[in-house]
């Protein structure tokens, strides 16, 4: 192609990646100051001094100020960190490997399999039947039900080669499943479960602990792992299946063991907390904006991205109504739907 | 080199694409693949490139396809999609590197950099650099999916259609870019192409499918025939030839 004029526009790669690098780190300080607004924030009074005395210096700080800090703000604030960080990084997997910006956990009916496997366990009675466990037979529950979801997906997408529109499709379908079978059995559960199953799917951070969040932790970062190592063949895959097959990627095979992953990191984030919608489609978008779509640093930005979403929506949950939590997953929504519509608007255009 | 033999596909319920086709592509030479619509030559590329799975023997540079597995078919031959669209969130610069995919770690070296650098600078898209893919035209993203394509330095180059989306000047720049560099690094190209005179022109060897199967092959001017093109195309056509001994097509109307 010699013959034409050549010009450059001064594009220096490593400048360009530096950049991204510092955006995620801006982007890892924002969380900070987020994190740290959410757990100096809350009814009992407790001033920034305190908190920070009680976080760094245990021994000196009263009992009650350890309780607060230690086993209800702490636990509750690293909840929404891993929590929102594993539905950003699943909604960017889901973004990616499906082809399409409006695909999440909550959009493909993983968190409506879980709502109505936390609603079975309420209405049935399964989560009070052992009151010592009835929070773990709800979250036990929602997880099987998530993970059936996505096997659901599965099942219907092997069908057609795991093409993304198919999964997309079966997602959808999903989604109105679930949600019918949790309008059934609103319809037909007591008060008391009813008021139950309304509470969970608010999405809530309260009944964080320290074993719970450490669950979602491990669940996260073995998962971020797995998806790491493949950040180059996931970004080839941008481009369509056709071109990453002609580089030599097995597509079907990477978005088979993708699907099956972040169906794990969902189901385990969304039983613990409940339906928190939007972030899994917000966190990605706002990364992608952000630091393009080269997944070395796309993955990490949106599990950034998730987790600042989440850490500012728990801290202003505490803020809206004084004395009380605002149920975060109406926060969330409130905040994702209209970026929902302006996404779809934006694709349209 | 690239050798094809009784290479046959149908997709699963459906009607069979490609029934029977052989032929050998050389080192050093274009082969251009033409026919109809329809007639499977996009097929037949993904099958030589390992994206169909089809009945019948291929074999890439002496080795056979299926026996390399799909890192030895990736070091060897690169796949040019005819589709240009892609609408993903990436700049000209990591489209190409993406080429390199199979041997790229977290940090770019400053060789798969230089690399980059080289073909862009080859296929004259430096100046796209830092814009994104889905900014450029079809005829400036086509430039770029074939530099991806070359910084991989294959063995055997698969195009389809490379032509297709380009203004006419740059389909004789990107032809004898194309032929140049074919003759330079002894690549094994295959293209498909649409225009006539093209193929005439550039191709050193020319395979003609027609219903499934080879209808001929040969030199450009043993193949291109006023015969051929009423039996294949079902067109009336003149072909003469230029003052620098090209042939030209000129079709006049269509016989069926």
């Amino acid at each position: 192609m010699k013959g034409q004029v050549k010009e450059t526009d001064g594009f220096q790669y490593s400048a360009y990646t530096a950049r991204k690098l510092l955006l995620i780190a801006a982007g890892a300080a924002l969380f900070l100051l987020s994190f740290l607004l959410d757990i100096t924030t809350g009814s009992s009074g407790l001033t920034l001094a305190e908190v920070i005395e009680t976080i760094f210096a245990p021994g000196r700080a009263e009992q009650l100020s350890r309780l607060i800090v230690w086993e209800l703000r702490l636990p509750g604030a690293c909840m929404g960190l891993f929590v929102g960080a594993s539905l950003g990084l699943a909604g960017a997997v889901m973004q990616t490997i499906l082809n399409n910006p409006l695909a999440s956990p909550y959009t493909l009916g993983l968190s409506a399999g879980a709502g109505f496997g936390a609603s079975l366990a309420i209405v049935t009675g399964l989560g009070g039947a052992i009151a010592a466990f009835s929070d773990v037979l709800i979250t036990g529950s929602a997880f099987v039900f998530a993970l059936l979801a996505c096997f659901g997906i599965y099942a219907i997408s092997r069908l057609k080669r795991f093409t993304s529109d198919i999964m997309v499709l079966a997602g959808i379908g999903m989604v109105f499943f679930f949600q019918a079978g949790q309008s059934f059995l609103q319809y037909i559960a007591s008060d008391e479960a009813l008021a139950g199953i309304v509470f969970w799917t608010f999405g809530s951070l309260s009944k964080a602990n320290w074993t719970k969040a450490g669950i979602v932790a491990a669940v996260f970062f073995t998962a971020f792992l797995l998806i790491y190592r493949n950040s180059w063949k996931l970004t080839a895959m941008k481009m369509g299946d056709e071109r990453a097959k002609g580089l030599g990627i097995q597509v079907e095979g990477l978005r088979r063991m993708m699907f099956i992953t972040i169906s794990c990191l969902t189901a385990t984030a969304v039983a613990f907390v409940g339906s928190i919608g939007f972030v899994g489609v917000v966190g990605p978008h706002v990364a992608r904006i952000l630091v393009g779509e080269d997944q070395r640093y796309y993955l990490p930005m949106s599990a950034v991205c998730g987790a600042v979403i989440l850490s500012a929506a728990s801290f202003a949950s505490k803020m809206i109504l004084p004395g009380a939590v605002f149920p975060i997953g109406i926060l969330t929504s409130l905040v994702g739907v209209p970026v929902f519509f302006a996404l779809i608007i934006r694709k349209r255009g | 080199m690239l050798e094809v033999y009784h290479l046959g596909f149908r997709y699963p319920g459906g009607t069979e694409i490609i029934r029977d086709v052989s032929f050998t592509a050389k080192p050093g030479e274009i082969t251009a693949v033409i026919g109809v619509n329809g007639v499977g030559k996009t097929t037949m590329l993904k099958c030589i490139a390992g994206l169909e799975a089809g009945r019948g023997d291929i074999r890439i540079c002496q080795r056979d396809q299926k026996s390399l597995g799909v890192a030895g078919r990736t070091r060897l031959t690169s796949y040019l999609s005819q589709n240009t669209a892609c609408d993903a969130n990436l700049n000209v610069y990591e489209i190409i590197l993406l080429g390199l995919v199979d041997s790229l770690s977290f940090r770019v070296t400053p060789e798969d950099q230089e690399k980059v650098a080289s073909v862009m600078e080859l296929m004259s898209v430096s100046q796209f650099a830092g814009r994104k893919i889905s900014e450029l035209s079809g005829g400036q993203r086509q430039l770029v999916f074939i530099a991806q394509t070359l910084v991989r330095n294959p063995r055997v180059l698969i195009m389809d259609e490379p032509a297709s989306a380009l203004d006419l000047n740059k389909q004789f720049k990107l032809m004898n870019f194309l032929r140049d560099i074919t003759r330079e690094k002894q690549f094994t190209t295959l293209v498909t192409l649409h225009q006539m005179d093209l193929a005439a022109r550039y191709a050193d060897h020319v395979v003609v499918l027609d219903q499934g199967s080879v209808y001929g092959e040969g030199r450009p001017r043993e193949v291109f025939t006023e015969r051929m093109l009423r039996e294949v195309y079902g067109v009336e056509a003149e072909i003469y030839q230029d003052r620098h001994g090209g042939r030209h097509v000129v079709a006049l109307d269509c016989v069926f």
